[in-house]
């Protein structure tokens, strides 16, 4: 459950008339024009020289409720975390969406030689207590590091700087431990305070409201094995000052389910085999469909030691297998370190 | 667009600090006559209650040796005795004991939480052992401090049941062994 997103904004030597949106790290969401549309709907090749770049945001909104293994396991009242993220991104091609088909298309285009990385760091914290006897929680995550891109061999440059502040404020309805499952229901919420410059075609905050809730159930199954799944929808408010600075950017909810299935080696080792899919978020630019989307179908491998009872560090490598509407990611490395105090 | 953000980021934390409860008793009444030793020992005590309330309850469905379980609930019955005893001579001395595990408890608590079969096994008799030890400690320490009749007369209760706790304990331990 944490939490980025970055926006992008002007890139001078590209042009004005094609509007590149970009939403998750791997994922992005382009705002084209009209004119562009009707390249992609003829069939015809993308051609740099006719398509614009007008503005690309780039964000990662879902990171903020991208779970890990045992997150779903309710602490103790009063315990407080402190975790520390590095999230690595890299994809190598762009495949743009021309439906509002919820589940992706096959008429999209695919652009090679379109490049994004993504250094990311996360700071959160986490404090948990007790509201009616339900165990609960708060938490608030903050973002910041860099982001560069290219589109069709023409760079779009990058840019450091802060990502949405995420709050969020969690409960579990329903914990037995005696058939050992956890029931959360989780709601978060990011403002649009990160960095963002309506004449930059690269920010890192996405300039608008983001809102989530999600419902999570955690199963122990056995002495060694344990299973999580979550789903959420993320609700998106406008950009109106999507680049060049009069573009309204708006977006259908995202919808996403969340697997894990976790092998306990040890009592403090843990491997992981996850899977995320992203359905829906398809976008629009002034109310037509701009080719962007949240269509991901992406693996995870995870594996976490706890090298005290307070310190825990974890490590994950993902993979999307198919994705319409942004960037294909062909990898992802998370870093985690938590403190539990 | 910074307001808005941290409105809701101040309004967040202070969620989080009016959800904050006190490990640490409390004297409620400015004419108490309580003694700090009474207070010590009343936190002291509430914390190991809390704690073995809390393992005994999820040995119940974690652990998988039947003399993990049998001790555990054993040990659930004799948390729940002391604190009946605890309770009134507390309050009679105007005593408010703590409402929260104390820091390094919930993280020996949340370890529990993930554990399963034999490794809860063998973290549990580790754990115990190690607040039984402390309970001694503890006890060792009050020996020559000020409280009432009564509070003395519940710690020499404690005494006795606490080392033979221990040494079942450590013979369970020689069984299950320790903590991969």
């Amino acid at each position: 459950m944490k939490g980025v997103s970055y926006q992008a904004g002007r890139e001078p030597n590209i042009g004005d008339e094609i509007h590149h949106t970009v939403a998750d790290i791997m994922r992005a969401d382009i705002s084209l024009t009209r004119e562009y549309e009707n390249v992609t709907s003829t069939k015809t090749a993308w051609a740099p020289a006719l398509c614009l770049l007008a503005a690309l945001c780039l964000s990662k909104p879902v990171v903020a409720q991208e779970i890990e293994p045992f997150e779903f396991v309710p602490l103790p009242a009063g315990t407080n975390l402190i975790l520390g993220y590095y999230v690595f991104g890299h994809g190598s091609e762009f495949h743009s969406d021309t439906t509002s088909s919820p589940l992706g298309s096959r008429s999209g285009s695919t652009t090679k030689n379109s490049n994004i990385d993504v250094n990311i760091a996360i700071a959160r914290y986490v404090h948990y207590f007790d509201v009616g006897g339900m165990p609960a929680g708060v938490q608030i995550l903050q973002p910041f590091g860099n982001i560069s891109a290219s589109f069709g061999g023409q760079s779009l440059g990058g840019q450091f700087g802060a990502g949405g502040t995420t709050l969020s404020a969690f409960i579990w309805p329903y914990v037995n431990t005696a058939s050992k499952t956890n029931i959360l229901l989780a709601g978060f919420l990011v403002p649009p305070d990160g960095t963002y410059h309506r004449s930059q075609i690269i920010n890192v905050g996405d300039n608008r409201f983001r809102g989530t809730v999600e419902a999570g159930i955690s199963q122990a199954l056995g002495d060694s094995f344990a299973f999580d799944a979550a789903f959420d929808v993320q609700f998106y408010g406008d950009n109106a000052n999507g680049f060049p600075g009069n573009t309204r950017i708006s977006q259908d909810p995202t919808y996403r389910l969340q697997l894990w299935g976790t092998y306990r080696i040890s009592p403090t080792i843990t491997t992981s085999l996850g899977y995320e899919g992203f359905f829906g978020g398809v976008q629009t630019s002034n109310g037509f469909l701009n080719g962007n989307a949240t269509k991901i179908q992406r693996i995870r491998a995870n594996a976490a030691i706890f090298l005290t009872p307070r310190l825990q560090t974890m490590v994950e490598i993902n993979h999307d297998l198919s994705v319409t509407g942004g960037y294909k990611q062909d990898i992802g490395v998370t870093g985690r370190i938590l403190y539990v105090f | 667009m910074k307001n808005p953000a941290r409105l809701l980021t101040g309004a967040a934390m202070l969620l989080a600090l009016a959800a904050c409860q006190g490990p640490v008793a409390q004297v409620t009444s400015p004419t108490s006559s309580a003694t700090p030793g009474e207070v010590n020992f009343t936190t002291n005590a509430y914390q190991i209650i809390q704690f073995d309330r809390e393992e005994s309850k999820l040995a119940e469905t974690q652990a998988k040796d039947p003399r993990v379980k049998a001790l555990a609930a054993q040990f659930g019955q004799q948390a729940n005795d002391f604190a009946a005893k605890l309770d009134p001579i507390a309050a009679q001395s105007g005593i408010k004991p703590p409402t929260e595990l104390r820091n390094d408890l919930r993280v020996r608590l949340g370890q529990m939480r993930i554990q399963q079969g034999r490794d809860f096994d063998r973290m549990w008799v580790s754990d115990q052992i190690a607040s039984h030890e402390e309970e001694v400690m503890m006890q060792d320490q009050m020996s020559g401090a000020s409280v009432s009749p009564q509070y003395a007369a519940l710690i020499k209760q404690g005494q006795a049941l606490v080392k033979q706790n221990l040494e079942t304990l450590r013979g369970l331990q020689r069984q299950v062994g320790t903590p991969r």
